[in-house]
This record gives structure tokens, C-alpha cells and sequence, in this order.
């Protein structure tokens, strides 16, 4: 178990790391992730994300299994019978699953979000290779350099922040004090709930400057 | 329910219709038997749907009656619905199964949407409802039909697109207007002696609740304006800023103005009394 536990680790480790936080108008994410095609931080359903760091193909298979599992759910009930919560312990009976019975576990980390119409109420689910489930409130960070990187958005961090504030806030705290990361290092995406049924936004790299 | 994990053979990939086929519902159910009883006095049917284009994408209307036989069974159903973003879709038929399709359908969209990181084109979303259309047509046999339009601005080709369909699934694109149910044909006189090419949003609106005012007039299956219950046509433009309701007073007003004109041509005292 523990070879596992240090297999899925390293793996996760080898990637870079992402930060998401409770702002003005609901869930900021930032990832550093120089793609811009392949995505870390994704759309579930009409209040919940998805993000995920370490090995892409297998994050980005969760992340299906995740839509398949909220829109089935929607049509078969009604679209606010859709959850994090469930879709948290879904999600954690896979990993847990993966990692006690497979051959290998999944190296990766996710993360399920979920905001409400009230500002407070925004719920963060960090859920690990092993399906550890976290339920975190203010801001959560995923990926191998968490602990350094949770130190700088805490000291940072305020409730009601605007978007400007979070952006700042998430990309000094991902750099850490010996690197600087440009626009194009990040991937930014927010769940804000002034925009309708569809809450999430994608903000294009050419777009984060004007935030 | 539980997170469904496939073999690459039958992964649904980015189809919601075979995940929902997968997961044990058939959304097309065939019917048991032929026609079994089942009359159209029986089913609630919706009925005029109209759409055209003008120089910024597309209008598409719908009145608000659904008809049992000769009875009125709702007066304010909707049935023009927004697809996504940039398209919608208006039925007529049989109400549950279309009002099904729709519901099928925009989740179709919204679901490929999410899995492949990117809208399905224009076209795609025609061709999407032609195939659900195509697993209808045993229930369209047995009286269950649905006959929609489908209105979307292409983002590609920057310009308004109409698909008229059949119930076979039988796709036609059309260049300037399209119209469908048991009122289509008043209506589509209306908007065919109406139309110019590169109409305002505001004069494609007044056309299109002209032409629902003359079908509600003639057919008595469409609804017109109901003034008494405040229920009015839905009307919708799709452009490049997306699809956008039109309000009620708005709706309205138009409306009002084509009585008045209506109310002065017939006065009792303006000529022939009949």
C-alpha cells in the first residue's frame, strides 16, 4: 500500500500545481498549465467544476465519467438534483477502488466545486489518488508543491475578493518568490454566478490581462 | 447511480441519446401496436411555428395553444425553446413527445459540448435532431409525430440558418423563412408576401406576429394574442450576441398595434355591414 500511495504521489508531484478559491462572485481556479488546449479546470454542470493535476489521460477520463454521471442524473431527475456532494463520493469510490484492486493507482488529484446563489456557501471537495475525500472551505490547493503554496494563499486570502485580487493572489502564490508566471502560464476559470444557468467561464489567455 | 465505466467497444463517446440507451432508457420507445385506439382527438397537439431570417441571424416565433381535438388543453405551452447559446428549436405535433425530443436534445448539445471542449457546428445540430427525428418515426407512424424547425446563427459562416424537417427525419434547409403546423400555412402567406431580404430584427419581429395573428385568425388551433390572461407568441432572435426572448410588452405591443389596425378596417361604419 504504501509503494502505491508513493507511486501515485511522485506521479502527481511531477506535474504543477492549481489553487482554487471562494471570490465576490463565486469559485476562482488558476492552474499553471502552459497548454492551452489540453485543459486542467473544466465545466461539469450548470454550478459545478472540475479540475484535476498529475497524469492528464487519467484526470481527463474522471472528468467524463463526471459529466456522463451529472447530465444522466439531470435528465433522469431535475437539473438541482444534480450535486458536488455525490459526485465527491462518486468519484472517491473510484479512486478508492483504483487504488486498492488495480494494478496501478491514478496518479491524480481533483477537485469538485460547487457554488450556490448565496456568497459563503461556495463548496470546494479536494479528493485524492487513494479517494480520500476533503471538504474545504475558503480555498484549496491541488497538486505536488500544496503545503508551500497553501502557506502563500492563506496569508493572502480574504473573503470577498474581487476577481483582480484572486488572479494577483493565485498566480504569486503558484510562482512562489524565485519565478514570475505569465498569462500564458496560466489557465483561468471561474464559477460566477451572475452569468446565468451555465456558471462556468473559461477566460482565454489574451482575456486574463483585462480582468 | 454510479459513475458508468465502459468498454472502448460500446463507450457512448459524446453521444447523450446512447448513454441514455445504455444506461437502460430507450428515448424513442416503440408503441405497442398500430395505432391502437389512440386518435388525434387524444393527444395535445401544438401547433404554429414560424422562423425567418433577417440581416443579423434569425426570428423564430411560436403561439402559446395546445389542442386536444377541439378542445383547448393549455393556453400558454411553450414551444420554442432554446437549443443552446446560438440556436433554438419550435415544435409542432404531438406536445409530450416533442416537448421530449426538445428536452433530449438540448442536453445532446450541452453534453458534447462539455466532453468535447467545443460546441458541435451549426449543421452538426441540424443533422443531431434529423437522427432523433429518425428513431421517432415508429411513433410518428402510430400518430405521435413531431415536426420541428430548427434556427441557429452559424458562428463559422456568420449568418442566420432555418431547417424545415419532416417526421422521417428528412432535413431542408431553407433560405429565407420556414414555418410548421396546422396554422403553418396561413402563416407562411403571410410571411412570404412580408419578406424582404435583410429585414431589421424589429420588422422580422412585426412579420412574424403578423403571420401568427392571420394563422390564429383562420386556424382555430392556434392561439393569438390573449389579452384577458396576458399570455403572448414567443419570440426569440438568435445572432451573434446569442439567443434573446423577447419580452412580453414587447410581444405585446406589436400585437396591439395589428388589432388596431385590424379593429379600424372593420369597423361597422368604414363600409359593407354584413
Amino acid at each position: 500500500m504504501k509503494d502505491r500511495a508513493d507511486y501515485a504521489r511522485k506521479g502527481i508531484a511531477r506535474g504543477r500545481s492549481l489553487v482554487a478559491m471562494a471570490y465576490e462572485d463565486g469559485i476562482f481556479i488558476c492552474a499553471e498549465n502552459p497548454s492551452s488546449t489540453l485543459h486542467k479546470v473544466s465545466e461539469i454542470y450548470d454550478r459545478i467544476a472540475f479540475a484535476g493535476v498529475g497524469k492528464y489521460n487519467e484526470f481527463d477520463q474522471l472528468r467524463i465519467a463526471g459529466v456522463r454521471h451529472a447530465d444522466m442524473k439531470g435528465f433522469t431527475y431535475s437539473r438541482e438534483d444534480v450535486e458536488a456532494r455525490s459526485l465527491a463520493n462518486q468519484y472517491a469510490q473510484m479512486l478508492g477502488q483504483t487504488f486498492t484492486h488495480e494494478m496501478k493507482p491514478m496518479e491524480v488529484e481533483i477537485l469538485v466545486a460547487e457554488i450556490t446563489d448565496t456568497p459563503g456557501e461556495e463548496q470546494l471537495f479536494h479528493i485524492l489518488y487513494d479517494g480520500t475525500v476533503m471538504d474545504q472551505r475558503d480555498f484549496v490547493v491541488l497538486g505536488g508543491d500544496s503545503e508551500a503554496i497553501s502557506g502563500r494563499v492563506k496569508e493572502g486570502f480574504s473573503a470577498g475578493m474581487s476577481v483582480k485580487e484572486a488572479l494577483d493572489l493565485a498566480r504569486s502564490a503558484l510562482a512562489g518568490e524565485d519565478r514570475t508566471l505569465e498569462d500564458g502560464d496560466l489557465e483561468v476559470a471561474m464559477l460566477d454566478r451572475n452569468r446565468g444557468r451555465r456558471t462556468f467561464t473559461r477566460i482565454a489567455d489574451d482575456d486574463i490581462s483585462s480582468l | 447511480m454510479n459513475i458508468s465505466g465502459f468498454d472502448p467497444t460500446d463507450d457512448p463517446g459524446s453521444d447523450f441519446t446512447r448513454l441514455v440507451r445504455q444506461n437502460g432508457t430507450e428515448p424513442f420507445p416503440a408503441l405497442p401496436g398500430r395505432n391502437d385506439g389512440i386518435t388525434a382527438n387524444d393527444i395535445t397537439h401544438g401547433t404554429t411555428c414560424v422562423a425567418v431570417r433577417y440581416s443579423d441571424g434569425v426570428v423564430i416565433a411560436g403561439d402559446r395553444r395546445a389542442t386536444a381535438g377541439n378542445l383547448i388543453s393549455h393556453r400558454s405551452i411553450e414551444k420554442v425553446f432554446a437549443a443552446d447559446r446560438h440556436s433554438a428549436v419550435a415544435i409542432a405535433g404531438a406536445a409530450g413527445p416533442a416537448v421530449e425530443m426538445v428536452r433530449l436534445f438540448q442536453l445532446q448539445l450541452e453534453h458534447y459540448e462539455k466532453v468535447e471542449g467545443s460546441p458541435i457546428s451549426l449543421e452538426g445540430k441540424a443533422n443531431q435532431l434529423s437522427q432523433m427525428l429518425r428513431g421517432n418515426l415508429p411513433a410518428a407512424m402510430s400518430g405521435l409525430a413531431v415536426v420541428p424547425i430548427f434556427a441557429g446563427y452559424d458562428l463559422a459562416r456568420e449568418s442566420g440558418r432555418l431547417f424545415e424537417y419532416d417526421i422521417t427525419g428528412g432535413r431542408y434547409e431553407e433560405a429565407d423563412y420556414a414555418a410548421t403546423g396546422s396554422g403553418s400555412l396561413h402563416a407562411e402567406t403571410v410571411i412570404k408576401v412580408g419578406y424582404r431580404r435583410d429585414m431589421s430584427a424589429d420588422e422580422a419581429i412585426t412579420l412574424l406576429c403578423e403571420s401568427l395573428f392571420q394563422a390564429a385568425d383562420a386556424d382555430s388551433a392556434t392561439g393569438g394574442a390573449d389579452t384577458l390572461r396576458g399570455i403572448y407568441p414567443i419570440v426569440a432572435t438568435i445572432s451573434s450576441d446569442g439567443f434573446e426572448r423577447q419580452t412580453d410588452e414587447v410581444v405585446g405591443s406589436k400585437f396591439a398595434e395589428i388589432a388596431d389596425r385590424f379593429a379600424e378596417n372593420h369597423r361597422s361604419d368604414s363600409g359593407v355591414q354584413l
